[in-house]
């Protein structure tokens, strides 16, 4: 009996050994635990999917037009969708036109890159991180959805809220925005219901790991509590650019440097709080082909 | 210990877990949300054997790990094995010592037992993340940037939470002793506060 328990004592002290190895171990040998946890989550994704379901139903996003009568909230949560996408579209032209423009100011030849058509995804989110808020969460869309590494997440249509970092064959990892290894971002300040880029202020977003992000901006700027931040970043996909990060919630001035002001931007959406993204993905050259072939190329975002 | 028992109500936890945190959470303070393993941790700490309640707090705490990804700013995410099993093990450990002590049949106890549990659970991850970022080539994707300190603020703000919601949620657990098999407990037909 006592040998047992001796044994049983001498596997746990080799377990905490092992475990303490693995706890120091860099990242560079880490990416095997990919793989690993993908195939011990396979059992709780179906029963975590319908626990998210019920949490959404539960404790859905909060919603801003509660003084809307309940019968008309459908309708104009539908046209609010539809003003935002068009609005999404109308800034992205303006932002073509103005690069068009420089290009031609400066008379260069600046090869343009043949835009891939894009195709929506929904996806439902079936974890989140247990004790981080934006902590990476996992979507029950993977590889064998088109799904890729990089493809971007929205939420109602125009609302960017997290990229995707890895994908397995039946699942995928989206990193929400407001993560802070998101990085720094290039966005624009625009009023809110014009998004007309002529007096935009551009500015460098950082995720400020309590679900906001702050920018340093230069006090002349005419930015108001309001004000939406549009990606503008080069080194986000296409997809991604001119879509809708936040809306401005506090500007403050910044005490050791009096001619700055510092601005915070709050998401109007955290994934924590969603049960489902729509992914947004480049199509396959071949994909594509067959869809124009066919005349179906009409199906994918512009 | 049945092990069966603690496999269906270890898969239960997890999948609650890590899908039900939003409706609990308090985002106001923090985003801040309860924990559902670590009432189960410290439920089997409190009437199980020794060696099999640390063996049992190491597979929660792995559970744990493989539900937290860490994502870099560049590449695929991946996971640490280790800061959360090493943290329920000294977590599990303390109530060990802790549990001659109290009254263990009570919703109370793993209340305040999962609160202390869960203060231990912080105190290791932190500090595991606080070594890792000093060889870490981008130590700001480790969940305590910018501030271990208000890390650790946070994680004893979801301990005090769950001590609370331990209390009802350990009501139910200590209604399924009659299911455990645990060696010296007299079995209620209900749990008491």
């Amino acid at each position: 009996m006592y040998s047992t328990f001796a044994r049983t004592q001498s596997a746990f002290a080799a377990a905490i050994f092992i475990t303490l190895a693995l706890s120091f171990t860099p990242e560079r040998f880490l990416g095997w635990t990919n793989d690993f946890a993908e195939i011990i989550r396979v059992p709780t994704r179906p029963f975590s999917h319908l626990g998210i379901i019920l949490g959404n139903w539960l404790r859905p996003p909060e919603s801003f037009d509660s003084d809307v009568p309940e019968e008309a909230k459908e309708y104009v949560e539908h046209l609010k969708t539809e003003r935002d996408k068009f609005m999404q579209l109308y800034a992205a032209e303006q932002m073509e036109v103005a690069s068009l423009r420089q290009t031609l100011e400066q008379i260069q030849r600046v090869p343009i890159e043949a835009r891939r058509p894009l195709r929506l995804l929904g996806a439902s989110i079936t974890a989140h991180s247990p004790t981080d808020s934006f902590g990476p969460v996992q979507l029950n869309r993977g590889s064998r959805a088109g799904v890729t590494p990089g493809a971007i997440g929205l939420y109602n249509g125009v609302y960017l809220v997290g990229r995707i970092s890895d994908v397995s064959p039946f699942g995928s990892t989206l990193v929400p925005l407001t993560n802070v290894a998101t990085g720094l971002m290039l966005v624009k300040i625009t009023p809110p219901d014009t998004r007309d880029i002529g007096a935009l202020s551009l500015v460098q977003l950082q995720p400020n790991g309590d679900g906001t992000f702050v920018a340093d901006v230069e006090s002349g700027f005419d930015i108001q509590e309001g004000y939406e931040a549009i990606l503008t970043d080069h080194t986000w996909p296409d997809a991604a650019r001119s879509m809708v990060i936040g809306a401005v919630t506090s500007i403050d001035p910044i005490d050791d440097q009096p001619l700055r002001n510092r601005i915070v931007i709050q998401p109007r959406f955290h994934v924590s709080e969603l049960s489902r993204v729509t992914l947004k993905l480049e199509q396959e050259e071949k994909e594509a082909g067959s869809l124009s072939g066919s005349g179906g190329g009409g199906g994918g975002d512009p | 210990m049945r092990w069966a028992t603690f496999v269906v109500l270890t898969f239960l936890c997890i999948a609650l877990e890590i899908s039900l945190r939003g409706v609990l959470e308090l985002r106001s303070i923090g985003g801040i949300s309860p924990s559902f393993v670590a009432p189960l941790a410290v439920f089997v700490s409190m009437f199980a054997p020794r060696m099999t309640a640390l063996w049992s707090c190491l597979l929660l705490g792995l559970l744990m790990d493989i539900s937290t990804p860490i994502a870099p700013q560049a590449g695929a995410s991946f996971y640490i094995f280790g800061p959360y099993a090493l943290g329920y093990v000294f977590g599990g450990f303390m109530i060990l010592q802790l549990r001659p002590m109290v009254f263990r049949q009570r919703a109370l106890t793993i209340g305040v037992m999962t609160a202390l549990c869960l203060v231990a659970v912080a105190l290791v991850t932190v500090a595991i993340f606080i070594i890792r970022s000093w060889y870490a080539p981008d130590p700001s994707i480790y969940p305590i940037s910018p501030s271990a300190a208000k890390e650790l603020f946070r994680r004893f703000g979801i301990a005090l939470y769950s001590g609370i919601f331990a209390i009802f949620f350990g009501w139910l657990l200590l209604a399924t002793l009659p299911f455990w098999g645990f060696p010296t407990t007299t079995h209620r037909r209900v749990g008491r506060w």
